[in-house]
């Protein structure tokens, strides 16, 4: 419950448009009651005029048929638009609203997520967040509303009948979606989950279709897939038996509220009580008022999916953010204006409690526009230095200062402000070539661009393609090589205004004789810029003013 | 994509579940026909009140079977419902196996240029078939009821009042002309609004897997703009057709209205004036709403059916496109005894992208069992496609390729892909285990094999050093390991695998120096027994290859030896002079 009282906390800002939907919603059931039991009262109290010969004033209540059945169709379609506008801009807020919580956790808050789970949170969960309002708030509100009326209005012409009536409404109110969410609210919670793990597994899997076929494993991913969806459609069928046993039951209740009308009301026509176009009338009312009770058992699923897709959002942006933790107040949160002085001050990082540190005791002063080389063979925490540089993740032990302060009284942003990272896993967008390049910079003009790529070699390249820099890359860069997308995130970081220049790895995918060109070129052009260069090989090196070498005792 | 392309395709789909489609409409009419009869006595009923002055006890007969009625009714509708959900259920897991069969033989291959995405393929195989339940469950039983009950109804009120009759043959067919009216427009729509939510989702799952990136250039800030203003898009197209959808209801529901009510003012009146029997007027004003309501439904209906139209538009291009790939291949043959070793042979084989872009022309070359080749060229000078080739994920466009003598494409694809082994230039690892990631093409390896195997490749070490050792837990794409790390897991892969033929990717590019040299015995050993085509940059591994095959813009430029290509003096020679500058002990050393 604690998730869908966060969730009417969101929507706090949106009470108007709740309040005029149920508004809405409520004067159509109300009017399609009414047009229903005027209908019937009408119909007979001519047929008996006839029969007696009488004439009687059939204007009024044909105005009040004319009216209602006017209000109840421009009432549905009023509604209609104003609950989905309402819902549909409430979600569009909360993609918002949950990218604005995610994106600080990104990286060391989410790496246990897979990323198709966290996909599956800000598309689908979101989605399923759209029926809180248009299948939960409002039918339960407009029944909590109606209901207490139509009691009345049956109970000024027979007690019995708005007993018989409350009954039935409990019957088809709260019996019914009672029973569905005790035998559903597993397959309902579980179909949300199941949706979710199936779309981590596809999107893990398509992302992988090339190793998968060639080692042979396409069948048991294809085997996953089925039996994934096959738990869906159990949960799918499991939910479908009982939307079709409540719809039955409310129709039967709707039925036995007629039948009811018959049984009670008959007597008191024939002993004169009333008039005998009251009979039809109240039959008809007690049918139609089933109306706001045939979407309870609906918005009793919708509901439990509602909670289940809250809790999978609130449990992520609840989270306490992993990464190093900054000054909230007083933070510096310029953008830095010259080369800063950077030391590591005897610093190590632990990723988790109990595992070994990635790094331990690092002490280096890179000064302004120095150039430094941390060596060493791979695998012994050389891009960890990044992660605690930029703060994604917190020192174990000593400090990083910049310009003699502490890297954490830095505002997150101002910090990775100072460093242009070229990393050793770089991330290309699905954009063009240009649009991965403005990434770090979106201002740079056509002229910078070329000279970046020229700086990297690429230049030849995007000569070569019809579209130039307009060319697209394909997802994760898929179609460009390893080393085209290693030279192009260079450039990227080249691009980045940041005062110290991170390459990390930039030979990984090359050939020596271009990376030792390329570092070259970069050492030549860069005259500002403090470097740090972290590589496991010694292109370049003889350039660098320093060098911190690392090994496996370290 | 014209929409009657895809509501054939939908139609076809449909077809698949038409046993439990019809029960369910057949259980449907039932209770149609019962409702019917369930109006008959209850206008009896009152009739008798009214005008008879009946007494409760006087109609006490008929009070149970209207009950049983009542119940008939439910339990028939219950049926019909769950049959028609189940159909859909059952079409919607079919018809995502088979999308799913059909991405997987497309395989990899990017199509260069296009922005077909995961995250899109991923939308259309969840949101995308669930959006066929409407469809499935909804559209295709209501249109035929849509004849049926209104037709049954429209029977029996002309035995009670024909001029009642009349005004629903007059009014009814209004209502479907007015709807297809409106749905011209919509169709449009829908497909555009699918496209955009394609569009969102691919966009979100890049975003998500490179939020690292955008952080780190400070560009996150700028993506949430980007995130309001494409979620604020997709609403508004959402809405444009929901607009639509309601306004068309609303058309619906106001003809359907104001024909109740002309039949109730015809009725009314003649009731006034003695010209009709009570029990006749007030049983086909009972049965009236019934006569409109699969009209009025069918406003939803339809739109359900524009929804499923739109979703499907990705899914007809996929279930029609040519799977051009190996997987389509006769397979008549079995695959020969290849314990000899494997030769492979090109001849003249050329290769395009999809979009008519040249990836290979015209290349030859041969290869004994057991000889390495080294592939050596400037970025996108077809190095990949020629390993692309051998894997079976793409086929020549012209030309062959032999595998002792054997027509690659006449072979059966997942028995020669067993004789593969295979270490790309970005390696993925699995989530799971180490252990599940180096046998991930020998699922059923021993772990002592799978150390050797780590042992060769150097990987055993760290390893080991890890808290759970080979149990250690690899989240997505292996982040947690340094790329040393993740390619040194994907040699031991390939090591596990024992395979004749051993195609490498820059296998040295991630490593450092000192492991370099080891990694360089263990794929030395790999060599001795295999056939090898390696993606070479490393002058010793060049240098070692049997053939040299020199490429640039998919051409085969020179061929031969290390020594004979120097002697030769060319493109080779040329290539070693500026590449190595001579120092080959660099080259070696990485």
């Amino acid at each position: 419950m604690a998730e869908i009282r966060k969730l009417l906390g969101l929507m706090r800002p949106w009470t108007g448009w709740i309040i005029l939907g149920v508004f809405l919603s409520l004067i159509t059931a109300l009017a399609n009651v009414t047009l229903m039991a005027i209908s019937g009262w009408f119909i007979a109290a001519m047929a008996l005029a006839g029969l007696a010969g009488v004439t009687m004033n059939y204007f009024t209540p044909a105005a009040i048929i004319r009216a209602m059945a006017i209000t109840r169709t421009v009432g549905r379609y009023a509604e209609r638009l104003v609950t989905h506008e309402a819902t549909l801009r409430l979600v569009a807020e909360l993609r918002r609203w949950f990218y604005d919580r995610m994106e600080p956790l990104a990286p060391s808050g989410l790496q246990d997520l897979k990323s198709g789970d966290i996909f599956s949170r800000i598309g689908a969960d979101i989605t399923t967040l759209e029926n809180f309002y248009l299948r939960v708030l409002v039918p339960s509100l407009v029944a909590v509303i109606a209901v207490p009326i139509f009691c009345v209005f049956a109970g000024y012409f027979s007690v019995a009948l708005a007993v018989a009536l409350v009954v039935l409404y409990v019957f088809g109110g709260i019996l019914t979606p009672w029973l569905i969410l005790h035998f559903g609210r597993q397959a309902a919670a579980a179909q949300v989950l199941q949706a979710a793990q199936m779309r981590s597994t596809l999107v893990e899997g398509q992302q992988a279709l090339r190793e998968m076929l060639v080692y042979g494993r396409d069948g048991d991913y294809r085997q996953m897939v089925e039996a994934q969806s096959e738990s869906l459609c159990s949960s799918q069928v499991r939910l479908a038996k009982l939307q079709a046993a409540s719809q039955s039951a409310l129709t039967l209740a709707a039925s036995l509220a007629m039948f009811a009308a018959l049984w009670l009301i008959i007597p008191k026509v024939d002993d004169g009580t009333f008039d005998g176009p009251i009979l039809p009338m109240l039959m008809l009312f007690a049918m139609a008022s089933f109306e706001v009770i045939v979407p309870l058992p609906v918005a009793i699923r919708a509901f439990v999916e509602t909670q289940v897709a809250a809790k999978r959002l609130f449990g992520l942006t609840d989270q306490p953010p992993r990464g190093a933790s900054f000054w909230s107040e007083n933070a510096i949160s310029d953008k830095p204006a010259t080369t800063p002085t950077l030391v590591l001050d005897n610093a190590s990082l632990v990723y988790e409690e109990g595992r070994k540190s990635a790094f331990d005791g690092l002490s280096l002063t890179v000064e302004p526009g120095e150039r430094v080389a941390i060596v060493g063979p791979s695998g012994i925490g050389k891009s960890s230095i990044i992660n605690a540089l930029v703060g994604f993740w917190p020192l174990s032990g000593g400090q990083i200062l910049i310009d003699g302060q502490p890297h954490c009284c830095y505002s997150a942003e101002s910090l990775r402000a100072h460093f242009a990272v070229a990393p050793q896993k770089p991330h290309l967008f699905n954009s063009t070539l240009k649009g991965n390049l403005l990434v770090a910079n979106p201002e740079a003009s056509d002229a910078m661009l070329q000279k970046v790529l020229d700086q990297v070699q690429l230049t030849d390249f995007v000569a070569s393609e019809p579209d130039g820099l307009e060319t697209f890359v394909g997802e994760a860069g898929g179609t460009l090589s390893g080393g085209q997308i290693r030279r192009l995130s260079i450039a990227r970081a080249l691009l980045s205004p940041a005062p110290i220049l991170v390459l990390d790895e930039p030979g990984e995918g090359l050939d020596p004789q271009m990376e030792r060109e390329i570092l070259n070129r970069i050492l030549d052009d860069e005259t500002g810029r403090s470097i740090l260069l972290i590589t496991h090989n010694d292109a370049a090196l003889e350039r660098m003013d320093k060098q911190l070498v690392l090994s496996e005792s370290t | 994509m014209s929409t009657k392309h895809i509501s054939a395709f939908l139609k076809s789909q449909s077809s698949r579940a038409r046993r439990p489609l019809n029960l369910s409409i057949v259980l449907s009419f039932a209770a149609g026909i019962v409702l019917i009869v369930q109006m008959g006595v209850i206008a009896f009923v009152v009739d008798a009140v009214l005008t008879d002055k009946a007494s409760l006890t006087d109609l006490l007969f008929l009070l149970p079977p209207l009950v049983i009625l009542f119940l008939l009714r439910a339990i028939l509708s219950y049926f019909s419902e769950r049959l028609a959900l189940n159909a859909a259920i059952d079409l919607k897991h079919k018809l995502r196996k088979d999308l799913l069969t059909r991405l997987i033989a497309k395989g990899p291959i990017l199509e260069r240029g296009s922005e077909n995405a995961v995250g899109d393929q991923v939308t259309m195989l969840t949101e995308g078939i669930e959006a066929m339940e409407g469809y499935f469950a909804r559209y295709m039983p209501a249109m035929v009821m849509t004849v049926l009950l209104p037709f049954a109804i429209l029977a029996v009120t002309l035995t009670r009042d024909w001029l009642s009759a009349i005004v629903m043959v007059v009014t009814a067919p209004l209502i479907p002309v007015f709807m297809i009216l409106i749905g011209k427009g919509t169709e449009k729509l829908n497909q555009k609004q699918w496209r955009k939510l394609a569009r969102l989702s691919a966009h979100f799952l890049d975003m998500i897997q490179g939020l690292t990136t955008l952080k780190l250039f400070n560009a996150s800030r700028r993506e949430a703009e980007t995130v309001s203003r494409m979620a604020e898009s997709y609403r508004r197209t959402t809405m444009s057709v929901l607009r639509v959808a309601f306004l068309s209801s609303l058309v619906l529901e106001f003809f359907a209205t104001v024909s109740i009510a002309i039949i109730a003012v015809l009725i009314g009146f003649r009731l006034l004036y003695g010209d009709m029997t009570f029990f006749d007027g007030f049983y086909v004003l009972l049965l009236a709403p019934d006569f409109y309501l699969p009209l009025r439904n069918m406003g939803t209906h339809y739109h359900a059916r524009m929804e499923a139209v739109g979703a499907a538009e990705a899914m007809v291009s996929i279930m029609e496109m040519d799977d051009g790939t190996a997987q389509k291949s006769a397979s008549a043959e079995t695959l020969p005894d290849l314990a000899g070793g494997i030769a492979v042979e090109f001849r003249s084989v050329c290769f395009s992208y999809p979009d008519g872009s040249r990836a290979l022309e015209d290349v030859s070359f041969k290869l004994d069992a057991g000889q390495s080749l080294a592939l050596v060229g400037p970025s996108g000078a077809g190095k990949s496609t020629i390993i692309d080739l051998i894997l079976g994920l793409a086929r020549p466009g012209e030309g062959q390729i032999l595998i002792n003598g054997i027509d690659l494409a006449s072979l059966p694809i997942e028995a020669w892909r067993e004789q593969l082994a295979y270490v790309p230039q970005k390696p993925t690892l699995f989530s799971g285990t180490i252990l599940d990631a180096i046998r991930y093409g020998q699922p059923n390896a021993s772990l002592e094999a799978v150390q050797a195997a780590a042992r060769l490749a150097e990987a055993h070490d760290f390893i080991a050093a890890l808290d759970k050792g080979y149990n250690h837990q690899l989240n997505e794409k292996g982040a947690g390991l340094s790329g040393g790390q993740i390619q040194r897991i994907a040699i031991a892969r390939a090591l596990l695998r024992d395979a004749p033929l051993v195609l490498l990717d820059e296998p040295s590019a991630h490593l450092d120096r000192n492991n370099e040299a080891k990694i360089q015995t263990a794929l030395h050993a790999l060599e001795q027994r295999s056939t090898t085509i390696t993606i070479a940059h490393r002058l010793h591994t060049i240098e070692e290859a049997d053939i040299i095959l020199v490429l640039e813009k998919g051409k085969v430029m020179e061929m031969g030896s290390h020594d004979a290509l120097m002697q030769q003096n060319g493109a080779y020679a040329a290539l070693v002079r500026s590449n190595f500058n001579g120092t080959s002990g660099e080259a070696h050393n990485g």
